[in-house]
């Protein structure tokens, strides 16, 4: 009987702790942060100005395959605290029917296909992103891991490559970062 | 910053008027949603309704997670091959297809008091508390992880989570489309045929079905000959998961194995004058099947609901062991975040267990057994001062038909004076369940010639499992442990890593073989009986303790190494005829590895592993040093070829015996070719 009643006090203390009822920073959908993370990225990511200037406003953001965003992104979109331009949002299921854009959140489970679709993207100053574990391996840029928090990892070389600036704010909340070659994880 | 519409009451409410209740708690509008800048953001917390889903900094326990680049270099087909480098695991190989697995001690074929899980499905295996290592497969290249939990794990995952826990997980359907095509051939008719087929389903939703067939390289006898006891397994599963929409996802799994194996084993024998024993081919057949279901509802902005149900049916066939069980369990378990950084974790579970004994050398009076359990635990997190204190406080409540009512409450302390370093402290109280052949077990364990236990008459020591007609023997209670752990890992820079544990367990009510008053018997021939009965007249100290380094030299080279520590003592106050005080010599007292993984080009990598293991002075299994080596060459991005060896430092060495039949096997140096194809 006695550890039922420390059961019962466990359960009072903790709900009845003041903490309790702050306002938390939290979700049980981690889509709704990448969402967000993809609007912020276009004010972290510098492209080159001649793909900038025909197209001043607005971002271009393509999701390539299944959506997992539903309506997220046009409704992000349409917050000025995010981006100061217009975006047009777009969505293929093939990079043939993908039009240009500044970043193209590749949602490919298959490793061959997303393969294929990092190497085309390469050639272009395109800012790659996806959820799949082996993604900056594969050439991809930015990579969304899922712990405790919505990690970002980045492959700084990639982006580069693909003649892209990523300001140094973005690589601070990095959990890790692939750049000169080598390997760096941050602890958070 | 999102509402917090789902607080903890709201979600214990909803839990209290029934699960489907909280099922339907509505998720928010999606207008709920505030949109954040970069810093914000980087700090919401993600509710994952997992019993352990943590970043490993801030987990307060001694655990290591053995990640894609583990489960890649392993030095054989199957999973135990997978866990020889956990600094405090003990492993060994009895022959083929038998292992003893333990964590801190108590390493042994039956009993080694840890909990065993595969996607949240036990495997511990009731009848003799170990688990049936020939019968756990999977496609490593599915397997997401393995994590190993060194210590007492009873306020979350229960009884018999008393030394250790380790859970086998599976990747998601999703993260394994396309298919898959192995096969690997190697010496002393090592085999292995595998295939696995990834798909689509429907939007947001992937399936992968798998098979795989292997055969373990076959061990020595003492004397040299082939034990002939090469081990074939077939298995064949699916995996499922689903849900577009966050708010709930579902899996659906399932496997279905079927296995055989010979062994030469020395069964006592009556009537096999002047040795007593009877040498006998024992072919085993082995099949079993799983299904598992589990769902994730979000409850809110802050919470999960997890439900899942499986039913697990095992059963083996040999003249050693004829068993079959079938097990029912059911769980729910919500996950609440609260406050700045807090966690509540409750849960409830049932389980339900049916096993019939056949005719074989272990045996089971009654021969059918019925288990029954139902638990509810409760956790709660609490960061104190910011982010540096974390203070967890649990308790399970455990009722089962066997023992009654087993509480195990926990408490542990986390300081993280920095992100790169931080100081775990615990106590906790954790009990092991006696097994069903501790319960009602029925078999002759020696036969002595006559002259030891009666001058013309030759003596039997008969296992007569618990007398429940005799109440002078009492009750068999459950087995308990009280742990005191500390641990610390450190960051000391970006390359090097440092994690030491230390640890004290005081244990009481084990479970040891007493002696009863001998009785006559003539049939089949006469004979004095000395019977033995399963009492909890044992118990005993336990300290040690785990040393690991991770150094990461560059991008090429990654050096790890693991030392452990085991000191166990046992005492009794009754007569022990077969050695208990001695268990703590069923251990290596000391084990060691350093394991070397090397990258000299992109396409290539590789690694050597070696593994040291003390004498074990209870089998009189000599000190071994062996090592593994292995060779990747990825020779495009669908094509990998591997090379492996397997103890190569000698041509063969015993690591461990089976329990209860006095045979002795021998593990041989090996080598196999793999090769992978995926598409």
């Amino acid at each position: 009987m006695s550890t039922l009643r420390l059961l019962l006090l466990l359960l009072l203390a903790s709900v009845l702790s003041p903490s309790g009822w702050t306002a938390p920073a939290t979700t049980t959908n981690p889509n709704k942060l990448k969402a967000n993370y993809l609007l912020l990225f276009a004010k972290y990511v510098g492209w080159p100005d001649k793909l900038k200037a025909p197209t001043p406003p607005p971002w271009h953001i393509g999701i390539l395959g299944e959506d997992p965003f539903g309506n997220m992104l046009e409704e992000a979109a349409g917050n000025p605290k995010l981006s100061g331009n217009p975006v047009v949002i777009h969505r293929a299921h093939s990079l043939a029917t993908l039009p240009d854009c500044h970043i193209v959140y590749i949602n490919l489970p298959n490793p061959r296909e997303r393969r294929n679709a990092i190497n085309a993207l390469r050639q272009n100053p395109v800012l790659t992103v996806a959820s799949d574990s082996d993604f900056l391996e594969e050439g991809g840029m930015i990579l969304f891991g899922e712990g405790e928090r919505l990690l970002l990892n980045i492959n700084l070389d990639q982006a580069k490559a693909s003649s892209l600036t990523i300001q140094s704010s973005l690589l601070e909340v990095t959990s890790r970062l692939v750049t000169g070659g080598k390997t760096t994880i941050r602890k958070r | 910053m999102y509402p917090n519409k789902a607080g903890p009451l709201h979600a214990l409410l909803a839990m209290g008027m029934g699960t489907l209740a909280a099922a339907q708690t509505p998720a928010p509008a999606q207008d709920d949603f505030a949109w954040m800048d970069l810093e914000q953001l980087s700090h919401v917390r993600i509710v994952s309704a997992s019993k352990r889903e943590q970043a490993l900094q801030n987990i307060p326990a001694a655990i290591t997670a053995l990640g894609k680049d583990d489960l890649q270099s392993a030095p054989g087909f199957r999973i135990p091959t997978l866990l020889q480098t956990v600094p405090g695991l003990n492993t060994a190989q009895i022959n083929s297809s038998t292992w003893a697995i333990s964590a801190r001690g108590f390493q042994w074929q039956f009993g080694p008091r840890m909990l065993v899980m595969m996607d949240g499905r036990s495997i511990y295996t009731p009848l003799y508390g170990g688990v049936m290592w020939d019968v756990q497969d999977y496609l490593f290249e599915d397997l997401a992880r393995i994590e190993v939990v060194l210590g007492p794990g009873g306020s979350i995952w229960g009884s018999n989570a008393m030394n250790g826990i380790i859970n086998i997980l599976s990747k998601p359907a999703r993260e394994t489309q396309g298919s898959l095509l192995e096969a690997g051939l190697g010496s002393r008719n090592q085999s292995l045929v595998a295939a696995r087929q990834g798909f689509r389903i429907a939007e947001g939703t992937y399936g992968r079905v798998y098979a795989k067939h292997s055969e373990t390289a076959e061990s020595y006898l003492p004397s040299g000959d082939d034990a002939g006891d090469s081990h074939i397994l077939t298995q064949t599963g699916f995996r499922s998961d689903g849900g577009r929409t966050e708010s709930t996802t579902w899996t659906l799994q399932g496997d279905a194995y079927k296995g055989s194996s010979w062994t030469e084993i020395d069964l006592p024998s009556i009537s096999a004058p002047p040795s007593f024993i009877e040498t006998v081919r024992d072919q085993i057949h082995t099949r079993g099947a799983n299904l598992l279901g589990r769902s994730l509802t979000a409850l809110g902005d802050s919470g999960k609901l997890s439900l899942q149900g499986y039913f697990d049916y095992t059963d083996r066939e040999g003249r050693f062991l004829d068993y079959t069980v079938r097990t029912w369990d059911l769980e729910a378990q919500s996950t609440f975040l609260h406050g700045r950084d807090n966690k509540l974790d409750v849960g409830v579970g049932l389980r339900y267990s049916d096993s019939h004994n056949g005719d074989s050398y272990l045996t089971l009076l009654p021969p059918d057994q019925v288990f029954k359990v139902f638990n509810a635990f409760i956790q709660e997190e609490w960061w104190l001062a910011g982010d540096k204190v974390c203070l967890t406080a649990g308790l399970k409540l455990e009722h089962n038909s066997c023992t009654g009512l087993e509480p195990e409450p926990a408490l542990r302390l986390l300081w993280k004076p920095t992100p790169a370093a931080s100081l775990w402290a615990g106590i906790s109280q954790a009990s092991r369940l006696p097994s069903s052949f501790e319960y009602a077990g029925y078999s002759d364990l020696k036969v002595l010639p006559p002259g030891a236990l009666h001058a013309q008459l030759p003596g039997i020591l008969r296992i007569e499992g618990y007398p429940g007609q005799d109440e002078n023997h009492g009750e068999l209670s459950a087995e308990h442990l009280t742990a005191f752990e500390i641990g610390s890992r450190l960051a000391l820079s970006e390359h090097l890593s440092l994690e030491a544990n230390l640890f004290y367990y005081d244990y009481s009510d084990l479970v040891m073989l007493n002696t009863g008053a001998p009785y006559p018997e003539t049939q089949p021939v006469p004979a004095v009986v000395l019977p033995l009965f399963y009492r909890n007249s044992l118990h005993g100290e336990n300290y040690g303790g785990e040393l690991s380094v991770t150094c990461e030299v560059n991008n090429r080279l990654r050096v790890r190494a693991g030392l452990s520590v085991v000191h166990i003592q046992l005492h009794t106050s009754v007569y022990d005829p077969i050695d208990y005080e001695g268990d703590e010599y069923t251990t290596p007292r000391h084990q060691a590895f350093i394991d070397l993984g090397f990258k000299p080009a992109p396409s290539v990598q590789g690694s050597l592993t070696l593994r040291y293991a003390d004498s074990i002075g209870y089998y009189r299994v000599p000190a071994s040093t062996n090592l593994d080596a292995r060779l990747s060459w990825q020779a495009s991005p669908e094509i990998e070829l591997t090379l492996v060896g397997q103890n190569l430092l000698e041509a063969s060495h015993p690591e461990q015996k089976p329990a209860l039949i006095p045979q002795s096997y021998e593990i041989p140096r090996g080598f196999f070719l793999k090769a992978t194809w995926k598409y």
